[in-house]
């Protein structure tokens, strides 16, 4: 039983650092700047879930096999880091598009030779 | 056991490599806001990491800190771009 | 009631952020300042149903699994548009109509549609929200206005007709 829940907990950590890698990718990689907003609100929010919730886990499962008390402080601050970024992280992306549509830069739509350009 | 902490606290900090380059590529001063901004995400989840690899649950009202700050920085910044003053 | 409810989640954060439980100085300390900071959001009017939706609470919970898995679809399907080729990705601009009015509940809905596979919210207007999408399919599913009628089932009724104008700070 035990080990199988650590299996999960270390499932649900490298899970959420892919996440994590993969949105930083497609930032990188995707083709404009409305584009870029995707992977950053929502391939960094689940990332974030997942490894805090492997972390919560493993904390539990490790005060267990040692028939050590919970750390119930660590978890209430993993959860409250975790909610906090579960609410900014839309939050700042949409300000951040919003201050650029605002300013008028312009979408990509289809044309690989224009890009964006610095003001 | 401690091997898949080292390898996902390595994606991550492969993760905020790849945002780097795109905040000093540009093009437009939103992508580089973008940038810092998942920058920051990602410190925090890193620092979260490293707590829990070191055995410090200090570092955990640190990340609680900065999860407030880059929110508040990403905001600020945003603003100085919009008016180019930081007071009105 | 909302006042109690505010000392006891202020006070809950104080004890979370600071492990204290047993010196009676500091713990009467962190009751103090949680005192005086609900003290200052009385003054601010910070406390009414806007900004303290207890009524809501309830209905979120059963909210919010529903948008987990809504982001593990989009977070699939933004990682798979990040590993393949840049014809992956068709985005357009969409103006998607919306009847919601209560202010939590139009920040609750944007937040939602930027978290969903494919959309995100860029400017939000009166009556309507600027959405970019990132393919055909995103755009049909952000137009067909389900995620709506989620949202608005956990407003009160009564807040329908518009903003509450008298909860503007006035100096």
């Amino acid at each position: 039983m035990m080990e199988i829940l650590e299996y999960v907990a270390n499932g649900l950590m490298l899970l959420g650092g892919f996440f994590a890698f993969s949105g930083s990718l497609g930032i990188l990689r995707m083709p404009d700047f409305y584009s870029r907003l995707h992977p950053a609100g929502t391939a960094d929010t689940l990332g974030q879930l997942l490894v805090f919730s492997g972390l919560a886990l493993k904390i539990i499962v490790i005060s267990l096999a040692d028939e050590a008390a919970i750390d119930g402080l660590s978890i209430g601050k993993l959860i409250a880091i975790s909610l906090l970024l579960f609410v900014t992280t839309p939050a700042s992306t949409h300000a951040i598009s919003r201050a650029a549509h605002l300013r008028g830069v312009e979408p990509w739509t289809g044309d690989p030779e224009r890009e964006g350009t610095d003001e | 056991m401690n091997s898949v902490e080292l390898i996902t606290a390595l994606l991550i900090l492969g993760g905020a490599f790849l945002a780097l380059i795109r905040a000093v590529k540009g093009p437009t001063v939103y992508d580089r806001v973008l940038a810092v901004n998942v920058f920051g995400t990602k410190t925090v989840i890193l620092l979260a990491l490293l707590g829990y690899i070191g055995n410090r649950s200090g570092f955990l009202d640190i990340a609680v800190l900065y999860a407030l700050v880059n929110f508040l920085g990403t905001v600020a910044l945003l603003r100085f771009v919009e008016s180019r003053r930081f007071f009105q | 009631m909302r006042t109690i409810l505010l000392f006891l989640v202020l006070l809950g954060f104080w004890l979370l952020l600071s492990g204290q439980f047993d010196k009676a100085f500091l713990v009467g300390s962190g009751i103090v300042s949680c005192l005086l900071a609900v003290y200052c959001c009385h003054r601010l009017k910070l406390m009414n149903e806007i900004y303290q939706p207890v009524e809501s609470l309830p209905r979120f919970l059963f909210y919010l699994p529903w948008l987990i898995w809504q982001i593990i679809l989009a977070s699939l399907d933004v990682t798979l548009r990040s590993w393949g080729t840049a014809s992956a990705i068709q985005p357009r601009f969409v103006k998607v109509p919306v009847k919601i009015r209560h202010p939590l509940a139009q920040t609750l809905l944007a937040n939602s549609i930027t978290l969903t596979p494919g959309t995100v919210t860029v400017d939000v207007e009166e009556d309507h929200y600027l959405v970019h999408a990132l393919t055909d399919d995103a755009e049909k599913g952000v137009l067909d206005g389900s995620m709506e009628k989620r949202v608005a089932v956990m407003v009160p009724a009564s807040k329908e007709a518009g903003p509450d104008q008298s909860s503007e700070v006035t100096p």
